[in-house]
């Protein structure tokens, strides 16, 4: 017990047990205030770096910054020389337009798939097995930001009175006027974008993208509240899976009927029209909603924790 | 469309694109972080014009389409960095002041 | 017929050169202002001129058909957008710029709750 005192400094062995007391904190007057260490902090620095004077450090600040310079510029030009050996738009003799594959693809693709747009097409039907893959990426990405990032609702409620988005401007009327009339018009032109991919450039992605990025700006306008009434957790999770769940199965049907010579039942339909292209249409859909959810997700989980 | 045109738009479009690199070292040179974001706004007000008169030049409709995709995104880059930036400084400000209240409370 | 074409693509060209100097303008502007929301005037205001000299003259060098349906929706989406950027921009610079009164007359006490939204809410 003494043994311990003593350590503690409250009592002195040798000087025949004499009691003493600690001195009280408050009465200790610190030798430099924070103003005289940083002082002498940066007095230490300018010492050891004598930014001044130091020959050295400024001949390797003007030559960084020249070298840097210099790097950029050549690497521009090492991209703009090899852009030069890019081949024309539309020629004939490059690999891909000439190789046995993409002949096959370009002479009986429209015939095969009824989709005049021959990129989708081919990832969509030649390769939707490839696609699909893609697709579950997308998913186990999004599986992978959620077990990492997703927080528990009780955790939630607490952080929500302590970030930073509390404090940021929740009611802009500029903004919020802005999105109320651009939000609908950027979620019909990913709708179109995602129908129309058979026939015009774009398709499930890309469209899913526009998507996304329209409810990344409903977000910002409005919060996370008003958001959650029409995308939250349940609905997300229904859609996702939905979405995945319906692609593989249409895939199946279609590898099951198409490798085994079984008749499709599926209409490839008239060229053209917007229900053409057999099941390229559902495929976009599924794929539309698929990255359109991941978009979203991503913004919501890093941004809150939640969706 | 004449090969006098088709001429006349190849140089607007160096042009532009000189104006997009001498924004691109503004935005880097830029002491505050608004000069970058006015810098950033105006490079993709300048290619989404490179985007139209290439349509134009190369006769391909479609490449409007992705300048309506390019002029979302960039509006949409600009009302994210905003809101976030706005939010945390005024987090660091409530901070800092209740620091001081703090501070001047035990005084 | 042949005489309005030329017309139409002369005055393309013409409106396509005025865009590309109020293009020239805005850079020039944006390396010579000191203070940024005057750098932020003049690519906010150049950008919605520009934009109109350079959809004028893109629809009548293309013509009446498709695409230049999408170039004027192209030019009218961003009529909304710059102009609410800019607007965000200008917020953003008042609320973390401390030396701002010593440019321009801030004419609101509380710009925390001016930005917000808070003021025009009640």
């Amino acid at each position: 017990m003494s043994f311990k005192s003593w350590i503690n400094g409250e009592e002195d062995l040798l000087l025949n047990n004499l009691k003493t007391t600690r001195r009280e904190d408050d009465h200790v007057k610190p030798l430099l205030t924070d103003e005289e260490k940083k002082s002498e902090n940066s007095k230490v620095l300018n010492k050891i770096y004598n930014v001044e004077d130091n020959r050295r450090l400024k001949r390797f600040d003007k030559t960084y910054r020249v070298v840097a310079i210099v790097f950029c510029v050549l690497l521009a030009a090492a991209m703009l020389f090899t852009i030069s050996y890019l081949p024309k738009v539309g020629d004939p003799d490059t690999p891909a337009n000439s190789s046995v594959v993409s002949e096959r693809y370009i002479e009986s693709g429209l015939q095969e798939t009824g989709a005049t747009n021959i990129v989708t097409g081919m990832i969509l039907t030649y390769r939707a097995f490839d696609t699909f893959g893609e697709t579950n990426v997308l998913f186990i990405a999004t599986v992978c930001v959620m077990v990492l990032l997703m927080l528990d609702e009780k955790i939630l409620e607490k952080l929500d009175k302590t970030s930073d988005r509390i404090y940021e401007p929740d009611y802009d009327p500029i903004l919020t006027l802005a999105a109320k009339v651009l939000c609908p018009i950027i979620l019909l032109f990913g709708i179109y974008i995602v129908l129309n991919g058979q026939l015009s450039p774009g398709g499930g992605f890309s469209g899913g993208a526009i998507l996304g990025a329209a409810m990344i700006l409903y977000n910002a306008a409005m919060g996370f509240g008003k958001t959650q009434r029409f995308f939250n957790e349940n609905i997300y999770k229904v859609a996702k899976i939905t979405a995945l769940c319906m692609y593989g199965l249409i895939g199946t049907y279609f590898y099951i009927t198409g490798a085994n010579g079984i008749d499709n039942m599926i209409p490839l339909g008239t060229v053209g029209a917007i229900l053409s292209g057999g099941i390229i249409l559902p495929i976009d859909i599924a794929v539309g909603i698929e990255v359109a959810c991941t978009m979203y997700a991503f913004y919501a989980l890093f941004r809150r924790g939640g969706l | 469309m004449t090969p006098v045109i088709d001429s006349i738009l190849t140089v607007m479009l160096i042009i532009l694109a000189l104006m997009v690199l001498l924004c691109l070292i503004k935005a880097i040179i830029g002491p505050r972080v608004g000069d970058r974001l006015v810098c950033v706004n105006m490079m993709g007000t300048l290619v989404i014009v490179i985007i139209c008169i290439l349509a134009i030049k190369m006769k391909e409709g479609y490449l409007v389409d992705i300048s309506i995709i390019y002029a979302m995104i960039s509006f949409l880059a600009v009302v994210i960095f905003c809101k976030v930036y706005m939010g945390a400084f005024l987090q660091k400000k409530a901070e800092s002041e209740k620091k001081e209240d703090e501070a001047n409370g035990n005084d | 017929m042949e005489t309005i074409n030329m017309i139409c693509q002369i005055a393309g060209i013409v409106f396509l050169f005025l865009a590309m100097l109020v293009f020239v303008f805005q850079i020039v502007g944006i390396f010579r202002y000191k203070f940024l929301l005057n750098k932020m005037h003049v690519a906010g205001m150049g950008d919605t001129l520009a934009l109109f000299l350079a959809a004028i003259g893109l629809i009548l060098l293309s013509g009446f058909n498709m695409t230049s349906v999408k170039l004027a929706l192209v030019f009218v989406f961003m009529w909304f957008t710059s102009p609410t950027s800019s607007h965000l921009i200008a917020g953003m610079e008042v609320l973390t710029d401390k030396t701002v009164k010593n440019h321009v007359d801030v004419q609101v006490d509380n710009v925390e709750a001016f930005v917000d939204g808070r003021e025009g809410r009640k």
